[in-house]
């Protein structure tokens, strides 16, 4: 799954082994440079554009006639998932 | 540990991969899988557990208000009810909440006192509005007459969202103290891993809104 991870071509097992200093991960709570905050901050931006998608077509369809009626809450559902799929990744970095 | 009795030893850390080759690759094992996962993995772990427990709480009542939607005794539905502008503002505070929450995280990790700050004022003026909305809604509902005691659809539909409302109440205290204690103590390891639990902790309720407003608000109001 595509993240904020950088893509320095090192194995997840290096990654963990990298020394606090190195600045090869940017899993929460480890420590990072002052020059990887840009990179940081971008996939939480990304994360805010996805969410805020999403929200917005939830928003729309609940009151439109786009989706055919019975399957509307359904709809709200998909979409709700997704856009908590979205947040345990951007936010929650569950894949870090 | 040694490589021939490794099964429990990595489990956190995901240090079974380096177990399944056995003693071959015992020279490979890092530093953390030889000495079991760090403290930051653990702390972080157990906190999971807790947030897993919290969303069992609202899966409980999610489940109370989805039985008595209909319940509503003659009173007032979530069709007649529900503003959704209001609905959609409270959506976006939490959610812009919940990136400067992540922004504050990357500044506590840099050390960047400005970012840190910056951003943890800016989760709290966001949550603090959520939480300032959403006291506005109740009030305005239980002057209409449509309070927690009209019908026992109002019932689950307060104690639903009056209980994310608390947890982001307290989250908000929560903050408020991480703030004093990054400013105390500084950027120290003990109090990097409190921060990543508030993060966690700030994060998943803005997942327990999106139920929230796609479930409870949204398909309140449409059609059927």
């Amino acid at each position: 799954m595509s993240t904020s991870l950088p893509e320095s071509g090192t194995t997840p097992s290096q990654a963990r082994s990298a020394l606090p200093g190195s600045h090869g991960d940017v899993a929460p709570g480890d420590e990072l440079a002052p020059t990887d905050i840009p990179r940081a901050i971008r996939g939480y931006l990304v994360g805010l554009v996805l969410a805020a998608l999403l929200t917005c077509v939830s928003f729309y369809i609940a009151r439109s006639t786009l989706v055919w009626q019975p399957s509307i809450p359904i709809a709200l559902s998909v979409l709700a998932i997704a856009q908590m799929g979205v947040h345990v990744i951007f936010f929650l970095h569950i894949t870090s | 540990m040694s490589a021939g009795a490794p099964s429990y030893a990595g489990g956190v850390a995901g240090g079974g991969l380096a177990a399944i080759g056995g003693r071959a690759h015992a020279a490979a094992l890092t530093e953390e899988e030889a000495h079991g996962p760090s403290k930051r993995i653990v702390v972080a772990y157990g906190f999971w557990i807790f947030l897993i427990s919290d969303i069992i709480l609202f899966a409980a009542l999610f489940a109370t208000y989805a039985v008595l939607t209909d319940a509503t005794a003659g009173g007032p539905s979530g069709r007649e009810l529900f503003h959704l502008p209001t609905v959609g503002l409270e959506t976006a505070c939490l959610l812009l909440s919940t990136v400067f929450c992540g922004f504050a995280g990357i500044g506590a990790q840099a050390r960047h006192n400005a970012l840190y700050y910056g951003s943890m004022a800016m989760t709290f003026l966001l949550g603090a509005t959520f939480v300032a909305i959403e006291l506005h809604e109740f009030a305005t509902l239980i002057e209409a007459g449509a309070g927690p005691g009209r019908s026992a659809f109002l019932s689950a539909f307060f104690a639903l969202i009056g209980c994310h409302g608390l947890h982001v109440t307290a989250g908000l205290l929560w903050l408020l103290t991480m703030m004093a204690q990054v400013y105390a103590k500084g950027y120290r390891a003990d109090i990097q891993r409190r921060l990543l639990c508030f993060a966690l902790f700030w994060h998943t309720l803005d997942i327990v809104w999106v139920a929230l407003f796609s479930l409870v608000y949204l398909v309140g109001v449409a059609p059927r």
